[in-house]
C-alpha cells in the first residue's frame, strides 16, 4: 500500500471552514437585515392598523348607537383589518353631550408591534328649524284650556343648561289662520312674541329645514298604522332599543333608556294614546294624540296635528301644516311648549360625527 | 535523488523512496504559499467588507430612526388653526412647533377668574402623554365649543400653566388635579369651556440640523423654557453629511409655502453618513414626506 504525507486535506479543510464561516456570515447578515426591515414596517403596520379602527367608528357610528352612551360612558370595540394587515381594538368614550374620544390600538399582523391613536370626534346636530313653540303653515285652532308656551322650560328631573331665551309661542304665516277659540290670547299663548306672524311656509318635500327623505334615512323607528301606546322598555336592566314602542324614558333620564333618543318616523298618519316619549317624531301625514301622550323633543307633522282628550303635552317644538287642540275632559290640559334642551338632545343623538377642528388626530400614550 | 526525511513506512524503503523530494517539497511550498496568500486575501477583504457593512449599518439605521421619529414628531401638528399654528418657525435646516406632551380631560367646567384667568379641574382617568404637565414649560389647548349647533365655530383656546395641584375632586367624586391658567387667548374664552373639553399641554421643541465641536453634523433638538429661553441642543440623529437635513414645507396644492397655517405637508431629505474617515460611497440619504394629520377640515 502506498500511502503520502502532506498538508492538502488539511488545507482543503481549513479552506472550506473559512468558506463555510463566510457564507454563513453573509446569510445571517442578511437575515438580520430582512428582520430588521420587518420590525422597521410592524410598526407602520400596527399604525396602519389603529387608523382603521378608528375610522371604522366613526363611520358605524348609527349601528353602533354611540350616541346613546351618557357622559363619562364608554362602549369597546374590536375588529380585524382585511387581508388579515393587523387587528384593531379600543374604546369610544363620551367626553361630553357633544364630544367623543375614540381610542384605537392596532397590532401587526405578527404582533411584533402595536401602536395607539386617538380621534377627537365632535357630533354635528341635525339642523332643525324649530323657532317657535308652534309653527304652522296653515290654520291654528285652540280650544279653551290650552296653554302654548315660548318660553324656554326645563323638563322635569334632566340635567339642563340654564334656560335660554323665549321663541314665539306661535308662529303662522297669516293672522287670520289662528282660531283661538275659547281660548284667551294671554292666558293661553305665551312667548316672545306671543303671535309671530311670519313665512312659515317649506318648499315640498321639507319640513323644518330638512327634506324629508332625510329624516327617513335617519329613522330609527319606522311606525306603522294603527293605535299605538308606547312607552320605555328594558330587559334586565338594558333599554330594548329594537322595541318599535320604545321611544325613550323622558321620567328617568338616569334610567336604561334615559339617554335613548330616537328619531320616530311614520309614513303614513299615526294615532297615540297615551304614553311617552323622547327623540324627533315625524309623522308624514297626520298626527292625532290622545289619552295624556307625553312627548320631549321636536315633532314635525306634514300633515294636520290634532289632540283630543286628556291634555297631550309637547316639550320641544311641533312644527305642522295645520294644528286642532281640542279639551274634551277635564283631568289635564293640552300643553305645547318650548323646550331648546329637549330639542338639543334630540337633535344631538341624531348628529354627524366629524373629527373636531384642529388637533383631532394624536398619539395616545399612557402616562408613566 | 536525495532525501531530507527518513523513510515513513517499509513499503516506500521496498520502492526505494524515502520521504519527499525537493521538487514535491519546493511544489507543496508553492501551494501552501498560493493557499496562505488566499486565505489572508480573504481575511483581508472580510475585515474590509465588515468594515463597510458596519457603516453601511450605521448608515442605515441612521436614516430608519430619522424615518420613525420624524412622522412621530410632526404629523400631529395642527399647522392651519386660525388662532395660531402649531408651527413656530420653519426653515430649510429645521422646524420648531409645538409638541403635546400630555392629554387630559376636564370633569367639571372651568372656574373663572377674569377674562384672561381661570381654573381648570381634570379627570385623573383617562389621561394620556410623555410626561406629566409642567409649568415651567408647558402651555394648554383647551378645546371650546362656541356654538353648539355650528362645529365651525369651534376652537382651541390657549393659556400659559402656571400652576399644577391636585384637586380634591372630580364633580363626579373621582380624583382630579387642578391647572390653574393665565394669559388665556382669546380673552374670555373660557365661557365656551365645558366639562369633558379636551385640555392638551405643550411645549415648544426645535428640530435642528447642527455641527458640534468635532465638525460632525447632526439631528439635534433643544426644547423652550418659557422663562429661560431655547436650552442645549441634544444630538438624537446622526452623523449626517455636512448640512445633511432639508426641510421644505408644502400647501395642499403640494407647492412650498412659507407661511405655517397653509403648510399640510413636510418633506425631510436627511442624508447620512458613517462616523470617522469612512470609504466613499457609503453615505446614502432618505425622503420622508409627512402628511400633517390634523389640517383643519375644507
Amino acid at each position: 500500500m502506498k500511502r503520502e504525507a502532506g498538508g492538502a486535506l488539511l488545507l482543503a479543510l481549513l479552506a472550506l471552514v473559512i468558506g463555510g464561516a463566510l457564507v454563513s456570515g453573509g446569510w445571517l447578515i442578511g437575515l438580520h437585515e430582512l428582520r430588521v426591515a420587518g420590525t422597521a414596517a410592524a410598526p407602520a403596520r400596527a399604525l396602519a392598523a389603529a387608523e382603521e379602527g378608528a375610522w371604522a367608528q366613526v363611520q358605524g357610528w348609527r349601528s353602533a348607537g354611540y350616541a346613546r352612551l351618557p357622559p363619562g360612558g364608554e362602549a369597546a370595540f374590536a375588529g380585524q383589518v382585511a387581508g388579515p394587515l393587523g387587528s384593531f381594538q379600543g374604546s369610544v368614550r363620551r367626553l361630553s353631550e357633544l364630544l367623543f374620544l375614540i381610542e384605537s390600538e392596532g397590532r401587526d399582523p405578527d404582533d411584533r408591534a402595536r401602536q395607539r391613536i386617538g380621534l377627537l370626534v365632535r357630533l354635528q346636530p341635525l339642523d332643525l328649524f324649530i323657532k317657535a313653540a308652534l309653527s304652522a303653515s296653515g290654520s291654528v285652532r285652540l280650544a279653551e284650556g290650552t296653554r302654548v308656551s315660548g318660553l324656554d322650560e326645563v323638563p322635569a328631573w334632566w340635567d339642563c343648561p340654564p334656560p335660554g331665551g323665549a321663541l314665539p309661542g306661535i308662529r303662522l304665516s297669516e293672522r287670520s289662520a289662528l282660531d283661538l277659540g275659547g281660548c284667551r290670547e294671554e292666558g293661553c299663548v305665551t312667548g316672545a312674541p306671543a303671535v309671530l306672524v311670519d313665512s312659515v311656509g317649506e318648499a315640498p318635500g321639507r319640513i323644518a329645514g330638512v327634506e324629508v327623505a332625510t329624516l327617513r334615512a335617519l329613522a330609527d323607528k319606522v311606525m306603522g298604522p294603527g293605535l299605538w301606546t308606547v312607552g320605555p322598555s328594558q330587559v334586565g336592566g338594558r333599554c330594548r332599543y329594537g322595541a318599535l314602542s320604545n321611544w325613550g324614558d323622558p321620567d328617568r333620564p338616569g334610567g336604561p333608556c334615559g339617554n335613548y333618543f330616537p328619531l320616530i318616523f311614520a309614513p303614513g298618519g299615526l294615532r297615540l294614546h297615551g304614553g311617552r316619549g323622547q327623540g324627533i317624531l315625524v309623522v308624514h301625514g297626520d298626527l292625532a294624540v290622545s289619552g295624556g301622550f307625553r312627548f320631549f323633543g321636536p315633532v314635525l307633522v306634514l300633515g294636520q296635528f290634532d289632540t283630543t282628550g286628556e291634555g297631550g303635552h309637547f316639550s320641544g317644538g311641533v312644527v305642522a301644516a295645520t294644528v286642532g287642540v281640542a279639551r274634551s275632559g277635564l283631568a289635564g290640559r293640552p300643553v305645547v311648549g318650548y323646550s331648546s334642551c329637549a330639542v338639543r338632545r334630540a337633535v344631538v343623538a341624531q348628529g354627524v360625527p366629524e373629527p373636531v377642528m384642529e388637533r383631532s388626530w394624536m398619539r395616545l400614550y399612557r402616562t408613566p | 535523488m536525495p532525501t531530507l526525511f527518513r523513510p515513513s513506512s517499509p513499503a516506500d524503503d521496498e520502492e526505494g523512496r524515502n520521504g519527499v523530494t525537493l521538487v514535491e517539497l519546493l511544489v507543496a511550498l508553492v501551494l501552501s504559499g498560493i493557499v496562505a496568500a488566499s486565505v489572508v486575501g480573504f481575511v483581508v477583504a472580510s475585515g474590509r467588507t465588515y468594515r463597510r457593512q458596519t457603516a453601511a449599518a450605521t448608515v442605515s439605521a441612521t436614516l430608519r430612526a430619522a424615518t420613525a421619529m420624524l412622522p412621530l414628531d410632526l404629523a400631529g401638528l395642527g399647522a392651519g388653526d386660525s388662532l395660531g399654528s402649531d408651527i413656530v418657525a420653519m426653515r430649510p435646516s429645521g422646524v420648531a412647533f409645538k409638541a403635546t406632551r400630555a392629554v387630559s380631560f376636564m370633569c367639571g367646567a372651568p372656574l373663572v377668574r377674569g377674562p384672561r384667568s381661570g381654573s381648570l379641574i381634570v379627570a385623573g382617568r383617562p389621561r394620556y402623554g410623555l410626561r406629566e404637565p409642567e409649568p415651567r414649560r408647558d402651555s394648554v389647548f383647551v378645546y371650546a365649543v362656541a356654538d353648539p349647533s355650528d362645529p365651525d365655530d369651534d376652537y382651541w383656546l390657549r393659556a400659559d400653566l402656571e400652576s399644577v395641584r391636585p384637586a380634591g375632586s372630580c364633580p363626579d367624586g373621582s380624583a382630579g388635579e387642578v391647572l390653574e391658567i393665565a394669559s388665556v387667548r382669546p380673552p374670555g374664552g373660557l365661557i365656551d369651556v365645558g366639562a369633558g373639553a379636551p385640555v392638551l399641554s405643550y411645549e415648544v421643541v426645535q428640530i435642528t440640523a447642527y455641527a458640534d465641536r468635532s465638525g460632525a453634523w447632526w439631528l439635534g433638538v433643544r426644547l423652550h423654557g418659557k422663562s429661560r429661553g431655547w436650552g442645549g441642543i441634544q444630538p438624537v440623529i446622526g452623523p449626517l453629511r455636512p448640512r445633511g437635513l432639508r426641510f421644505s414645507y408644502h400647501d395642499v396644492s403640494g407647492s412650498e409655502t412659507t407661511v405655517p397655517r397653509e403648510v399640510r405637508r413636510i418633506v425631510v431629505v436627511a442624508a447620512a453618513r458613517p462616523d470617522g474617515n469612512p470609504p466613499p460611497g457609503l453615505e446614502d440619504s432618505v425622503r420622508i414626506e409627512i402628511g400633517l394629520l390634523n389640517g383643519r377640515r375644507p
